[in-house]
């Protein structure tokens, strides 16, 4: 009987630990509250304001951080065949940051000014977590990812034709959506949210070094 | 018993949190198209031809049917079924 009771008292330990692990996790790196943004509550920056960028150059290290461990925190159910699929995604082949081509000045200011980045920014791991959670399902991410490719293709698009500035605007916007669906889908999984959102200038960044 | 409650014990403990069902994520796709459906979605048939192309059918609370097709390259479009 003891034992049984024991038992039970073991049990209810273990569900308890199941309810941290369910909360939204601390990292372990101290994290100032600036750089704490809850993912429903980010302000949408229609352009790159470059008082921001200060901003997330300073919250980004201690936050991306627990990135570098992508199994951390994260489900590793996620099933092989949707992890292929969306591997296709194109944000992957972005991070090589190469010389930007024939551009207009204002685009090469707007390209320059997100420019310095993160120490612990890393587009890969933050695409393979994305590409792991469960906490959105096979058909969620497929959207994303067309949402994402037609992103990169208007960004193209733009270098391309090396459009006025407000075009881009148009363009960081569209990001900033993409963005926000994002980080609503994932509330099942706040510390991806947290880690892109705090990454987002990086990301917008390293989708401009896109070469056309 | 009690072998078995401690052969059972450790998987009711490593057993990890649920996640979006596909009922859930087809609804979700069917949102972030633009469209509404007003819960999880229901009645899903899915289909896949010979060169890869994915069809799933799915039927919303709220009465809309869908299709949701995927491209063999990943690219995804919502389709209302009328």
């Amino acid at each position: 009987m003891i034992r049984i009771a024991l038992l039970f008292a073991a049990v209810l330990l273990s569900s308890c630990n199941h309810a941290q692990k369910a909360s939204p996790p601390a990292p372990s790196t101290a994290v100032s509250v600036t750089s704490a943004p809850r993912p429903a509550l980010p302000p949408v920056q229609t352009a790159p304001a470059p008082q921001a960028q200060p901003a997330v150059a300073q919250t980004a290290p201690p936050v991306v951080a627990p990135a570098k461990e992508p199994g951390k925190g994260v489900s590793q159910e996620a099933k092989p065949v949707e992890a292929e699929k969306v591997q296709e995604k194109p944000e992957e082949r972005k991070p090589t940051p190469t010389p930007a081509p024939a551009v207009t000045p204002a685009a090469k200011e707007s390209v320059a000014a997100p420019a310095p980045k993160a120490k612990g920014f890393d587009l890969d791991i933050l695409t393979e977590r994305l590409k792991q959670t469960s906490a959105i399902g096979v058909f969620t991410k497929l959207a994303i990812n067309s949402d994402a490719t037609d992103l990169i293709d208007a960004v193209k698009k733009y270098r391309k034709l090396a459009v006025l500035q407000a075009k881009l605007a148009e363009v960081r916007s569209r990001f900033d959506g993409l963005v926000m669906k994002i980080l609503a889908l994932l509330e099942d999984d706040p510390p991806l949210a947290r880690d892109i959102y705090v990454s987002r200038e990086q990301i917008w960044s390293s989708l401009l070094e896109v070469t056309p | 018993m009690k072998n078995m409650l401690l052969f059972l014990f450790p998987l009711l403990v490593a057993m990890p949190a649920p996640a979006v069902t596909p009922e859930e994520d087809v609804a979700t796709t069917i949102t972030l198209r633009g469209h509404q459906c007003g819960g999880p979605a229901t009645d899903i048939h899915e289909r896949q031809d010979a060169e890869g192309n994915k069809t799933v059918v799915a039927l919303c609370p709220n009465g809309s049917r869908y299709r949701i097709d995927v491209t063999k390259d990943g690219r995804l479009t919502v389709t209302p079924i009328r």
